[in-house]
Parts: C-alpha cells; structure tokens; sequence
C-alpha cells in the first residue's frame, strides 16, 4: 500500500499528543491508576480524564472502579484493541518517516 | 511534543524507582544464601533435611517476595506516586529469557565438576539476567549489580572457591548489594515525600 495513502488512514483516537502518552504508559504496564497517569504523563486531572473516556469509548481502554488496600481507585488498563492500535500506528509512523528519509 | 520514549522509559522504571523492590528482593536472595552457608556448615542428616528445605525457602522467597513488596508499596509507596503494576513480559523478552535459562541450566549441569566453568557459568547467568533488567528499565544501577556478579565470579575462581557453597556466596553478596541500594533509594524516596514533592493522593 502507498505509504501516503496509509498515513491518511492513520488511527486518529491515538494520533492525538495526550492519547498517544496515556497508550504508551498503560502499554507498558499491566495496569494503572489515575493517579500514576496523571503524574506519567503530565496531564491535568480534567484533560486525562477527558481522553480517558475517548479512550474508553473507543474500547482501547478499561476503567474499573476498585480499592486498593482500603483506598477507593480508578484502575485503568490497555485492552488488546488498544495495543493492537498503538503497535500499528507506531508501525505506520516509521515506516512513514522512513520514507521520508529516503 | 509527546516524548513517547521517556513516557516509556518511566513507566517501565516505575516498579523499581522507590528502592522498595530491591529492597525486599535483596533481602530474600541474601536469606537463601545465608541459609546455604549454614548448610554447608551442616553435616549428615541435618544435612541433607536443609537440602529439602532450601527448595522450600526458595519457593517461599518468591511467594513472600512478590507479596511484601505489593503490601510495602500499598502502604508507603503508591498513596504518593500513584498504583501502577508492570506487565509480564512479553514476545522477544520472555523468549529470550526462556532460551538463556535452559542454556544455563543444561551448561550448569554439564558442567558442574569443572568448577572453573561452572563458577563461570553460574556468574554470567546472574550477570545476564540482572542487564537484561538494566536493558528492560534503562536504570543503570542495574548494571552494577551485573558487574558486581561477574566481579565475585572471577574472585571466586581466583581464590578458587569451593563449587558447592559459590552459589551461595554469588547469592548472598549480589542480594546485600541489592538490599543496600533499595535501602539507600527508599530513604531517599522517604525525604521527597517528607520534603514534600510528592503529595498524597486523596
């Protein structure tokens, strides 16, 4: 396939700054919690919540009420859609800037 | 601009950055040395009884283990940096650990009346296993820790060490390293706290 036509067909749910930082931690780990994001990321408490809930409604995320010890928490962890995008997106990146190398 | 690489790079230290962890993994690798000198010590029956029991403490070190450092980070850890657990490994990582540990094993056991090689060996596994964590997180200490592995292993094989109780002298003196960094890291976790940069979450 093209590699111009790819990148308009990139997954704009994760080509967007803050999703894209919410993905690559949560990629990481098994699970987070709001918390850990927040602090990861740089995010304010209201732009992470924001782009959580994309992220959630997009099926990239879960969000899942808890306690940890005695402590009420958000836990929030990357399902298989959203790695599977977030791997492909990467994979779309550099093969883009690849490219543009040449 | 996202820095993807470094938001990477801190979720994967995130297990390891209060000292907590090695802190309490030191600790069991020092026990179970600890616990091979005095079988060595042992003689006869008392012998051969610790011998079945060192299984058993290692079992128990890894239960135990994995369970204090989750209970030490509930309780002073996480309320300041937030939850996070690490993902099991995954693709290349547990295939390469998968192929390197039944290497090691089959060249330990080849080797284990040679005890030039088998010291060798037994160092370089340590040495590999704690870069590839040094290579997984990017901290740096973690080398050391390598390095100090290899280091006890030419020592050994210098002064040359009894084969029997090296495992346990490899064992005891990479977990003492371990248990004094972690101590060192979580008192200095502990002053930021204190200090005030990292606030409790409510």
């Amino acid at each position: 396939m093209d590699i111009y036509r790819k990148i308009t067909e990139i997954d704009r749910m994760v080509n967007e700054p803050a999703r894209l930082a919410i993905l690559t931690a949560l990629y990481e780990l098994k699970e987070a919690d709001f918390t850990f994001l927040n602090r990861i990321t740089g995010l304010t408490r209201g732009n992470l919540s924001a782009h959580l809930n994309k992220l959630e409604e997009a099926g990239y995320v879960k969000i899942e009420k808890t306690f940890i010890g005695k402590r009420p928490t958000t836990i929030i962890r990357i399902t298989t859609e959203g790695r599977k995008a977030l791997e492909e997106y990467l994979r779309t990146i550099r093969k883009v800037m690849e490219k543009v190398q040449e | 601009m996202t820095d993807i690489g470094e938001i990477r790079k801190r979720a994967r230290a995130s297990w390891w950055e209060d000292g907590l962890t090695e802190m309490i993994s030191g600790l069991g690798i020092l026990l179970i040395g600890l616990y091979g000198f005095l079988m060595n010590a042992s003689t006869g029956s008392i012998y051969s009884l610790a011998e079945k029991g060192l299984f058993i403490l290692i079992l128990l070190s890894i239960f135990l283990v994995r369970y204090l450092i989750r209970r030490a980070k509930e309780k002073w850890v996480w309320p300041f940096t937030g939850y996070s657990i690490p993902s099991r490994s995954r693709g290349i990582w547990t295939t390469a650990g998968v192929v390197l540990a039944l290497i090691m094993i089959a060249l330990i056991l080849l080797v284990h009346d040679k005890p030039v090689i088998y010291e060798a060996s037994l160092s370089i596994f340590v040495s590999i296993v704690l870069s590839s964590i040094a290579i997984y997180s990017g901290l740096k200490r973690f080398w050391i820790y390598a390095a100090i592995s290899l280091i006890t292993g030419l020592i050994s094989i210098y002064m040359g060490a009894d084969s029997g109780i090296f495992p346990f002298v490899l064992l005891t003196i990479t977990g003492a390293a371990m248990t004094a960094s972690g101590i060192i890291l979580f008192s200095r976790f502990k002053k930021e706290v204190a200090d005030g940069h990292l606030q409790e979450d409510n």
